[in-house]
């Protein structure tokens, strides 16, 4: 019995935490447009549901609550009253006090006060408000909206058609440089064959890619021949197709079904399950993976048609589990990005200023143990945005800015990878106030100014113990500085840059991985062992009798197509099983050419083995403190490949030749 | 100890000269030995990783941790795959094969005079099981922690990067 009632319990927690959030979007939402009344609905029927609720449960006072902010919302629904600040106020109040009554229920206490805020709602309700302002004529465009719109307007579209060379070994990888460097240059729209059949090196010598860039068609040839091994780039220029306007005119439409869609309240079909069976799933898919391509290996020199046609069967729908299972730990980021929007509003008002939050992005997916973790270092970033990004409205006045200051949190799908932006108009980092902050704490040394970037002097603030006393105001100052921010970020695989221009803004870029469990990697050699590289990290490969190499600071560089001129490091020195880190490229070797950050490397590595989707295996914990490995996995023939960390990799080196 | 004796079950293994006792609770299986994919930067008495099943798993070298030798692969070497405080790892040892119960009254201190400084903390005890001395083991005390190497492993800030 007692366990049935913790169970009704639990489930009441839960369900009533989404109806109380539903409330709040929707009051936010009809705050900033007073005229659209669809969200009172969703406001309505959320007090409407916990309401009933409450009652079913046999929480009275809660039950009492939320009936008298439906009969407020009501009035608002018949157009009895109008929408203004107090209005709105007044629900999130009451909103506030319905959650420490539901806490209230859950302790068995009673502590709460609810009869000033009861008889406020009923006072209102009874017609304390002003009267609506007359409906405005529909079609009238909400502030903002055209934010939506792309920014890269024109362009044309055109198949790329690219042709490898007949010698070509990885064809998958070279393919994958190809459509990468196409991605920089525009819009990747489709590929011929798809992009999986590419993956799969399902093609001849050629494929086709259709893309829409603003670029010259010879610019987007040149790029693309720079790619080794590619033979021949022919490319048609098709009439601005309609198809790919369509994708735009299409988003545009569904953000608009968005917005509609939202009252909808009981009507997605989900089910709860625990994360420890997602968990387990994904590690036994990970296995099935792994057991799929050891059954390849054993199979492929049998040449049996027919367990050769069971086996590609059997890849299939392992990739489609896979991907299903991969899928199922994806969550919105919205879930997380939803309670931002109050918090912002609380904040600004705390601080007397006037901050728009505008947020983009939100159906972007992340795995769940990322999205868990990354909510603490985003409020970080969204407080310090209101509190130290945006000026005050003298400042903003004196600086010809508009009076509303504008924080956005966007989210963006790149490669593998999401982006989470957290900018703000306000007055930007001052760089030089920074460095001397560095300095008087001995962060660093007055003298090594000109060797830093202005990039690396904000970066500075993620050290720690740079944190400062007149940081430490009320709002930010609350035990995360942005050390922890940057740890956190970079402990989930990610990294952080800051953009900043002194007057015009602030922007902190989160790049995340989108899932922990399974990369691509390129799989290669070095002092005898197979080793994996992931290969988001990997922007070309070179033969070593391509690779001119010099010498600076006894340091081996090489220099790029383009003119850059870049480190090259020896992986067997790296992994310590080798000594001499002047060896150059030998025949026979080849150079990777390695980018984290807009920072490139060359990497040589005794023989490239191929391309492979690998499941990360973490390492035992005694091992876990090494730097330069992200891991462990199992190739098709049972042997383990350790998985470097390109991040952590070249630190390691760095250190060793100092 | 009323009449039945307090007994426990240990599985004994043989490194070098010396036969050992660990726990059976701590260990959940005995494969044949393989060698290891080395882990550069790793402690040295840590061998390597293996595939067990699907987990990667690493392997230390007692002998390093004992004698300060190498070990030497043989046809009855095998890796006792053992329960740690910081989870599954293989253990390489010259053979292994019996479970002996051992009486908890005849397990003794380790006699000071055979142990070195380094040793000392790894033995739980001797016990005398016929006419065979066998070393019990204290397996969290023998394997490495995650924090041998702090130096290298703290954090680079940026300070150190820039400057």
């Amino acid at each position: 019995m007692g366990d049935d009632m913790q169970a009704y319990k639990d489930i009441f927690v839960s369900e009533s935490a989404e109806y109380v959030q539903s409330i709040v979007d929707g009051m936010l939402q009809l705050e900033s447009n007073p005229n659209d009344l669809e969200p009172v609905e969703v406001v309505f029927r959320g007090a409407h549901s916990l309401k009933g609720m409450s009652a079913a449960m046999g929480y009275e006072r809660t039950a009492d609550l939320t009936h008298k902010m439906e009969g407020l919302m009501d009035t608002v629904r018949k157009r009895e009253q109008a929408v203004d600040a107090s209005l709105v106020d007044l629900v999130l109040r009451a909103v506030d006090i319905v959650k420490l009554l539901i806490d209230d229920e859950m302790n068995g206490r009673t502590v709460t006060d609810t009869s000033a805020i009861a008889a406020e709602l009923a006072a209102r309700a009874a017609g304390g408000g002003p009267a609506p302002a007359p409906v405005e004529a529909p079609g009238a465009v909400p502030m903002g909206a055209e934010q939506h719109v792309e920014g890269e307007e024109g362009g044309t579209t055109m198949v790329v058609r690219v042709s490898l060379e007949d010698a070509c070994v990885l064809k998958s990888v070279r393919a994958y440089l190809v459509i990468k460097r196409l991605s920089h240059m525009g819009t990747v729209v489709e590929t011929h064959p798809s992009a999986r059949d590419i993956e799969d090196e399902n093609f001849e010598h050629t494929f086709d890619v259709v893309l829409h860039t603003t670029e010259l068609s010879a610019d987007v040839s040149r790029a693309v021949s720079a790619v080794s091994e590619v033979s021949g780039v022919e490319i048609t220029e098709a009439a601005p197709a309609p198809s790919v306007a369509a994708p735009v005119a299409d988003r545009d439409a569904a953000l608009g079904r968005l917005k509609k869609s939202i009252p909808k309240l009981s009507e997605t079909q989900t089910v709860r399950i625990a994360i420890g069976h997602l968990d387990s799933m994904v590690n036994l898919v990970g296995e099935l993976v792994i057991v799929r391509s050891r059954l390849e290996n054993l199979a492929r020199p049998l040449g049996h048609t027919g367990i050769l046609e069971t086996l590609e069967d059997l890849h299939r729908i392992s990739s489609e589990l896979q991907h299903e299972v991969m899928q199922t730990r994806m969550v919105p980021v919205g879930n997380i990005f939803n309670r931002f929007p109050r918090m912002v509003r609380d904040l600004a008002r705390d601080l007397g200023k006037d901050v728009a939050f505008e947020m983009e992005g939100l159906d972007i997916e992340l795995d769940r143990t990322v999205l868990d973790e990354i909510g603490d270092p985003l409020v970080h970033l969204l407080r310090n945005a209101v509190d130290h990004g945006v000026e005050s409205a003298e400042q903003r006045a004196a600086a010809g800015k508009p009076a509303r200051g504008t924080v956005r949190l966007s989210a963006m799908r790149e490669r593998d990878q999401v982006q989470l932006v957290v900018s703000d108009d306000g007055g930007g980092m001052d760089p030089d106030h920074i460095w001397a902050k560095a300095v008087e704490r001995g962060i660093v040394t007055a003298d090594a100014r000109e060797t830093c970037s202005t990039e690396d002097v904000l970066m500075l603030t993620c050290v720690p113990g740079f944190s400062t006393a007149d940081q430490a105001t009320k709002v930010s100052g609350r035990g995360v500085g942005m050390d922890v921010v940057r740890g956190k970020i970079e402990y989930l695989g990610g990294s952080l840059t800051i953009r900043s221009k002194p007057g015009v803004g602030t922007e902190f870029v989160l790049s995340l991985p989108l899932t922990l469990a399974i990369i691509q990697a390129l799989l290669l050699d070095a002092g005898g062992q197979t080793f994996a590289l992931p290969l988001s990290f990997v922007n070309e490969v070179y033969a070593a009798e391509d690779v001119k190499v010099d010498t600076i600071d006894s340091g081996p560089v090489m220099t790029l197509r383009d003119g850059r001129v870049i480190p090259l490091y020896r992986l067997d020195v790296l992994i310590g099983s080798h000594d001499d880190h002047t060896r150059p490229p030998e025949p026979g070797e080849h150079v990777v050419l390695v980018e984290i950050a807009d920072q490139a490397r060359g990497l040589t590595v005794s023989r490239l083995v191929g391309r492979q989707e690998v499941v990360i295996k973490p390492l035992a914990k005694m091992l876990k403190q090494i730097r330069g490995l992200g891991g462990a996995t199992v190739l098709g023939d049972g042997s383990v490949a350790l998985i470097l960390d390109p991040r952590m990799l070249f630190s390691m080196g760095e250190w060793e030749h100092r | 100890m009323a009449g039945t004796e307090d007994v426990r079950q240990y599985v004994i293994f043989r490194l070098g000269p010396e036969e050992y006792g660990l726990p059976i609770a701590k260990v959940s299986s005995i494969i044949r030995y393989e060698p290891a994919t080395p882990v550069p930067r790793s402690p040295e008495i840590v061998d390597g990783v293996i595939n067990l099943r699907g987990r990667v798993i690493p392997v230390v070298n007692l002998a390093k941790k004992l004698f300060d030798t190498d070990f030497h692969p043989s046809s009855s070497s095998r890796i006792i795959v053992a329960e740690g405080e910081a989870g599954l790892v293989g253990l390489a040892v010259d053979a292994a094969s019996e479970v002996v119960s051992i009486a908890v009254a005849d397990i003794l201190d380790p006699p000071e005079t055979a142990l070195t400084a380094e040793t000392a903390e790894v033995f739980e005890g001797v016990a005398r099981c016929e006419d065979r001395l066998i070393i019990l083991l204290d397996l969290d005390k023998a394997l490495p922690r995650g924090d041998y190497d702090s130096s290298a492993s703290g954090e680079i800030t940026e300070g150190d990067e820039d400057v």
